[in-house]
């Protein structure tokens, strides 16, 4: 009797498994779309919160009455580290028969997931991860909407390089610049950038450090640079850390010009945990205030509505820097490529991509919409997304960078 | 380096280290009377740290009043807990306990991702913003030494707390049977003590402890579902170097960890910091096991029968 | 031998072979990509798992670093691929090799250490290659990562379809059972029970217990670099997250310990069970409530560990599923380290 019941149990749950992987067909009338983002696991407060600009951007997409009159599904999957990245990008690929995946924020997933999306020749958009090893591979399926890092480190060098150091009274001999980044992906691959180019402009840096983003007490760390005596700090940290960071820079009296990035000092969270402290810090990355007039109106428009959704779902909050380039990602894909080319075949949505050509301030934000070639260093980059610098004054962040659509100028 | 450095750095390393030691007492507390390796230990820190938060939050309690409602809180938690799972732990293999906590672990990190999301929470004390400034001390050609006022109350109350549970300890009745029960067992119930009552209540006192360490923590860090594992990690580290079971081994290692961790920080990098008090763990482990006060052959664990 | 041959006949072994030749043939006709790929995760995980079981099962020293020599394998096949070509066939040797040295030196140094302050030990000594992984960026690319490029061709141990790979993975899990059960009939299984359950009483008698235990953990790491390194060329992509982070030691740990620890075929019997409910949970759950699926998952750590201590193999031992046992004859069981009152 035993026996017959752990065998049925068994034969229960295989017939469970299967059926439960075999994966929704839903009607036709849908755009089945993939998702993979880390919504458990150490990435999980950032992965939410990029996949939350998608959500908003297909809810908007279909209350505007979908793309060519179809509404898109999304495809969801969760992908806590690398190996389960890959596992579901094959349940998506394979189970849900889904032809294109929008994913991934964090570098180290996409690495993973994107590898079987290429064998497979399925089309994918990242909308966050920045490394540059993402499109170092020369793929061919593979978008990146957002600016990669290397792009935003150049920017946020040469602004110290002339406007800041200017301001600050000093030449680009004399400048003293040190660095300091988080030792995993995210910062790793930004510290190498800020390093690389500012060897290449020939600036003095005093000291480079990095640390664990876990890290209780940073101490040791800041008395460090204080000894190095910089007049700019550019730092590639998260929200977390940057706040510690900043408290304990205080309260050792480290004083100079922190240049940070969205990723931490811009993030909504830095001023409400440090207040009156947060005036003057940079932030290089996600252009800030994004419904400026000088924005093509319709971009414009698009920003605008997402801001207000967001905060009706997230009582009264301010996007995230993550959810804004979830929903310049998506938005992307939904507004100029899938109507263009009018269906989810990969071929056909690599084509219209490589032929896009948007000018900056005409796609999502004010970034324009054009994939560097196939053969170039970094195939598949979107050339138009430009990284802005803003600053926080009196307790708001304010794009000050680049000057034709800055709401303030630096103080 | 000069003088003034060393002090800064070492004040630093004192502050920080108070606040693992009072963390570690509990863990060291349960270790030396039950031979129980809870590595759920960073999740009921998370917990209080939480608790504190939201009380902060909803009716603006201060965090240092919070302790008053977090020691009934995280003690019933313990007790609950230890009927739940720890119970049926006591004299299984070693494998079972690890994992049985593991597992204890990560549903309670999940629980609260589940009901409190993944943002990170801070505590922001209008009165504890402004460092104190000590010296200088142009004599001692010391500068000025700067010193955070959370830090400085974390430290204080713990190393006071953590003083009035070791005379509790070996003053008390309680105390006294606790000391017994984890110095011999059999002789222990030979005299009629009621070995599961004093393991409970053991556990108990344990998460009350660092219970109190997270709400004192809150004003001086982040906390998010997953800050438990890191700070286990450390606690395990003291605990070693202390010596299973020793208060003080725990308060004195807590400090010297704080200490080495700052040093190593600056000197070597704040990357290879963690690496450093590793190597230390090792160190201690393959040198003397037993820790600094721990009893020379503790490591010698003898296997604990169930309770029947 | 001779005991081979009756064990094979026996009517336990048809049923275990028609299942090995069913784990062997099905592949070649499922055309499904996420089902080979579950095939692949079982067959890895459950060799892996057989590897740690022989350091803690078998030699009864719980290890909860042994992510260190995983990640040895991987980014030491890699590392010479990328920067010397040398073909992962051998790069994989070389890391098996590696990690056995770093593994002896940890066992020269900790094993005189028992159960809780040895399992710190390894824990440490995990968290610390971790570190290391992270740190030492001009050889690891730290955080980065490493990827090794798409050339499909048997030298660079890299293919295009799923198959081949399901086959290796097929040979490592076979090989791992294997070994675990030729560990476990040999004079060094005798040794290393012997250690296990009294290690006063095996010394005693003259067992060499540390040497015993050495090769244990030498036979142990090797293997587990090798899984490493086709880790490694099957997901294209290692850092320190997926290769050498403490998780893996955890999980690795659970699907021997569920499956049933020290014996021939409980860690295989976890990974078949854990990875489909793992995949399961995370496709059902993972998105809805972020969150839920790893409640449950711990759940079941719990409530297994709890009341079924010797895992699945144990549970089916009771019913008289006693293949690959040694057969006891006349002697009275012997008080196990291992095995439990499952008293309450």
């Amino acid at each position: 009797m035993r026996r017959v019941l752990i065998a049925t149990s068994l034969l229960a749950f295989s017939l469970v498994f299967f059926s439960v992987t075999q994966g929704v067909f839903a009607a036709d009338n849908v755009w089945r779309i993939g998702t993979i983002y880390p919504l458990t696991g150490p990435n999980a407060k950032n992965g939410i919160k990029n996949f939350d600009g998608v959500k908003i951007a297909t809810e908007m997409i279909n209350e505007a009455g979908g793309v060519l009159g179809k509404k898109v599904g999304l495809v969801s999957a969760d992908a806590p580290d690398p190996q389960a990245a890959a596992s579901e990008a094959n349940r998506l690929i394979t189970n849900e028969r889904v032809t294109a995946i929008i994913g991934t924020q964090s570098s180290g997933l996409s690495m993973a997931a994107t590898v079987v999306a290429e064998k497979n020749k399925v089309f994918y958009i990242e909308t966050e991860g920045v490394s540059g090893l993402i499109t170092a591979r020369g793929f061919k399926y593979l978008f990146r909407t957002t600016f990669s890092g290397d792009m935003m480190a150049t920017q946020m060098v040469d602004f110290s390089a002339e406007g800041l150091a200017l301001k600050l009274g000093k030449t680009k001999e004399n400048l003293r610049l040190a660095i300091v980044h988080e030792d995993g992906g995210f910062g790793t691959s930004t510290g190498k950038g800020l390093q690389a180019r500012a060897k290449a402009l020939g600036l003095n840096v005093v000291s480079t450090q990095s640390y664990s983003a876990k890290s209780a007490d940073l101490s040791g760390l800041i008395l460090k640079l204080k000894q190095a005596k910089p007049d700019i700090l550019l730092a590639a940290q998260y929200i977390n850390d940057s706040i510690l960071f900043h408290r304990q820079a205080k309260e050792l009296r480290f004083k100079t010009l922190v240049f940070g990035t969205t990723a931490g000092q811009g993030n909504p969270d830095f001023v409400k945990a440090l207040g009156k402290d947060a005036d003057g810090v940079l932030a290089g990355g996600i252009p800030a205030e994004i419904s400026i007039k000088r924005l093509g109106a319709q971009p414009n428009k698009d920003a605008a509505e997402f801001v207000q959704r967001y905060e009706k779902t997230h009582h009264g909050e301010y996007p995230n820097p993550t959810s804004f380039v979830g929903f310049a990602g998506a938005w992307i894909f939904y507004k100029f490529i899938l109507p263009n080319a009018g269906t989810l075949d990969p071929d056909k949505l690599r084509a219209t991509a490589l032929s896009l050509d948007i000018k900056p301030g005409h796609g999502a934000l004010n970034w324009g919409v054009k994939f560097a070639k196939p053969g170039a260093s970094n195939a598949g980059q979107n050339l138009y997304a430009s990284p802005g610098i803003n600053q926080w004054q009196d307790g708001h962040l304010k794009l000050i960078y680049p000057t034709e659509i800055a709401t303030a100028d630096f103080r | 380096m000069d003088i003034s450095l060393f002090v800064q750095l070492l004040i630093s390393g004192i502050l920080i280290g108070g606040i693992y030691a009072l963390a570690s007492i509990g863990l060291t507390l349960i270790f030396g009377v039950m031979k129980i390796v809870n590595f759920a230990h960073g999740e009921f820190l998370m917990v209080a740290m939480y608790v504190t938060f939201w009380l902060f939050h909803y009716f603006a309690f201060d965090p240092y009043l919070s302790i008053l409602v977090v020691m009934p809180l995280l003690f019933i938690i313990g007790i609950v807990t230890y009927q739940l799972f720890i119970r049926k732990t006591i004299g299984a293999p070693v494998l079972t306990q690890i994992f049985v906590t593991l597992g204890l672990s990560i549903v309670i990190q999940n629980l609260v991702l589940l009901f409190w999301s993944a943002d990170f929470r801070t505590v922001s004390l209008s009165y504890a913003s402004t460092p104190i400034v000590f010296g200088p001390y142009a004599s001692l050609s010391i500068g000025e030494i700067l010193v955070n006022p959370p830090r400085l109350i974390a430290f204080v109350l713990a190393i006071s707390l953590s003083l009035v549970f070791y005379l509790f300890l070996k003053y008390s009745y309680t105390g006294k049977v606790i000391r017994a029960t984890s110095q011999d067992r059999s002789a222990a119930l030979l005299m009629g003590i009621n070995i599961e009552k004093f393991y409970r209540l053991t556990f108990a006192i344990g998460i009350l402890l660092v219970g109190i360490a997270g709400a004192l923590m809150m004003p001086i860090y982040t906390v998010h579902p997953f800050v438990g594992f890191d700070f286990v990690l450390v606690m395990f580290v003291v605990v070693v170097l202390g010596g299973m079971g020793s208060i003080v081994g725990a308060m004195i290692g807590g400090i010297f960890i704080g200490i080495v961790e700052i040093f190593s920080s600056f000197l070597i990098g704040p990357d290879s910091k963690q690496a450093i008090y590793f190597l230390v763990f090792i160190a201690v482990l393959v040198i003397r096991p037993s820790g600094l006060f721990g009893l020379k052959g503790e490591e010698e664990l003898e296997h604990i029968e169930t309770i029947d | 031998m001779k005991r081979l041959i009756d064990t094979l006949q026996s009517k336990q072994a048809i049923v275990l072979l028609i299942v090995f030749l069913t784990l062997g043939i099905a592949p070649l006709f499922i055309k499904n990509d996420f089902y080979l790929d579950g095939f692949i995760l079982i067959f890895l995980w459950g060799a892996f798992a057989s590897a740690w079981n022989i350091l803690s099962g078998y030699a009864g020293m719980v290890s909860l670093g042994h992510n260190a020599f995983f990640g040895i394998g991987a980014y030491t096949s890699t590392l010479l691929f990328l920067h010397y070509g040398l073909t992962p066939w051998l790069g994989m040797f070389v890391g098996g090799l590696l990690a056995a040295c770093v593994g002896l030196a940890l066992g020269v140094v900790c094993f005189r250490l028992r159960s809780h302050y040895f399992a710190l030990a390894t824990l440490a000594f995990g968290e610390v290659s971790h570190i290391v992984a992270m740190t030492w960026r001009s050889l690891t690319e730290g955080a980065e990562g490493l990827a090794l490029p798409i050339q499909p061709s048997l030298y660079n141990f890299s293919f295009s379809g799923k198959l081949p790979y399901v086959y290796m993975g097929l040979f490592l899990f076979l090989t791992l059972i294997a070994v675990s059960y030729a560990i476990e009939h040999s004079r060094l299984g005798y040794y290393l029970t012997a250690f296990r359950e009294n290690e006063d009483a095996a010394r005693a008698l003259g067992v060499k217990t540390g040497r015993v235990r050495l090769l244990a953990m030498a036979i142990s790491s090797f293997a587990s670099a090798i899984i490493g390194t086709f880790y490694a060329q099957y997901f294209v992509y290692i850092d320190p997250s997926s290769v050498i982070r403490i998780q893996i030691s955890i999980q690795v740990a659970l699907f021997a310990i569920v499956g049933g620890l020290g014996t021939v075929l409980g860690p295989a019997i976890g990974a078949i069970i854990f990875i489909p409910i793992t995949i399961l949970l995370r496709a059902k759950l993972g998105t809805a409530i972020p969150g839920l699926h790893m409640v449950i998952y711990g759940a079941i750590l719990i409530l297994v560990l709890l009341y079924m201590p010797k895992g699945i193999y144990g549970m089916l031992k009771q019913r008289g599923f006693k293949i690959f046992e040694k057969p006891r004859k006349n002697l009275a069981p012997l008080r196990s380290g291992i095995e439990v009152n499952s008293g309450q």
